[in-house]
């Protein structure tokens, strides 16, 4: 008998072993326990042939038990190549290209574009801001207020009294909070990621 | 009338549809309507993948399918929470509204994209229903524009103060 013929009769041996402590039982009991027993340790054999010690000991190293706690992931974004990565991610764009556009060094990122690379029109210029600004933020997992695209757009000189009617007519950003409070929450849509990617492709080129 | 002899008669619709279902129409005209609605149901999961790559959370970024909307489309008190979300989810009537928005995306993952990819027995469908199924993953899309990036588990009142 060859070896793989004799590896199939010793596990259909170990299965009907098993099963005959179920003699007391029904007949088609014992006939679908066999079954079920056979048809798992047919699936675990190998080709080598396998005994129930290893039968059990591939189990038990396959078997993840359902509350295993997940994996640990780090997306603390704790170094400047971290942040540069996110961004990049976000932006469609080399994390070096995202460097060039933001200032990564720390925690919170600073807009470092070139002026001349903005629209004139304050109104166009604080949109485009913004857009920058808070998918910065949202790729690093940082809230945004409008104080931080307020103070990015006085630092670019484009800040004006319509900055606030400007930026919540924006689609691509929501803007929460109370009307009259000074720093409001302003989220990126999802319409304004994909904006965003357009406009950085752009001023990467 | 078999469904070969049959023409929606709202084809133009489907060109007026959201940009990223407007690709299915040579196939709605064409009269591959299976492929129509299993491609635009596609289309809504590659779209949710590419804005998990772009979201800060690692822990959505090689997810799919089902799994994916699950997480993306978390509900607020669960894990690490949503990724997108549909509004502010500051009363009990916006998060049911986002919790409803979870279980149609994952509705027609389920019972569109997973049958009409795995499942090649079932007859084609008529033309009319490709259409409305079409229409239906548009409304989707639409909705997916406005949601936006949930920002940490510990974010911040909506009010900031001054």
């Amino acid at each position: 008998m060859s070896t793989r013929a004799e590896n199939l009769k010793a596990i259909v041996d170990d299965a009907w072993a098993a099963t005959e402590t179920l003699s007391t039982c029904d007949a088609g009991v014992r006939q679908a326990a066999f079954e079920r027993l056979l048809s798992h340790l047919l699936a675990n054999a190998t080709s080598d042939g396998v005994n129930g010690d290893e039968i059990a000991r591939s189990a038990a190293a396959t078997h993840v038990p359902a509350d295993a706690p997940p994996e640990p992931i780090d997306d603390t974004y704790a170094t400047q190549e971290q942040r540069a990565e996110a961004v990049s991610r976000f932006f469609h764009i080399t994390p070096e290209e995202a460097s060039d556009l933001f200032d990564l060094t720390q925690p919170n990122p600073k807009l470092q574009l070139p002026s001349k690379k903005l629209p004139e029109a304050r109104a166009d210029a604080v949109r485009k801001i913004a857009l920058l600004v808070c998918g910065a933020r949202t790729a690093l997992g940082i809230e945004t207020g409008s104080k931080e695209i307020r103070q990015a757009a006085e630092d670019y000189k484009k800040y004006d009294r319509n900055f606030m009617p400007v930026l919540t007519e924006m689609p691509e950003l929501a803007v929460r909070g109370k009307s009259r409070s000074k720093n409001r929450l302003v989220r990126m849509r999802v319409i304004g990621t994909e904006e965003a990617r357009t406009l950085a492709a752009s001023l990467v080129d | 009338m078999a469904a070969a002899n049959r023409r929606p008669a709202l084809l133009l619709a489907v060109s007026e549809m959201h940009p990223e279902t407007e690709w299915v129409h040579n196939l709605v005209r064409d009269g591959h309507y299976r492929s129509a609605v299993r491609d635009a149901a596609e289309q809504f999961l590659v779209r949710l993948q590419h804005l998990a790559e772009q979201s800060e959370r690692l822990d959505v970024q090689n997810e799919q399918g089902s799994r994916l909307i699950s997480r993306m489309f978390a509900r607020p008190d669960a894990g690490r929470g949503p990724v997108l979300v549909f509004n502010s989810l500051s009363t009990q009537a916006e998060q049911d509204e986002h919790n409803g928005y979870r279980l149609l995306a994952l509705g027609m993952a389920q019972a569109l994209r997973n049958v009409l990819t795995h499942d090649p027995q079932r007859p084609d469908l008529e033309p009319d229903e490709a259409l409305e199924w079409v229409g239906f993953i548009s409304a989707m899309h639409r909705r997916l524009d406005d949601a936006t990036f949930a920002g940490p588990p510990e974010a911040r009142p909506v009010d900031l103060g001054s």
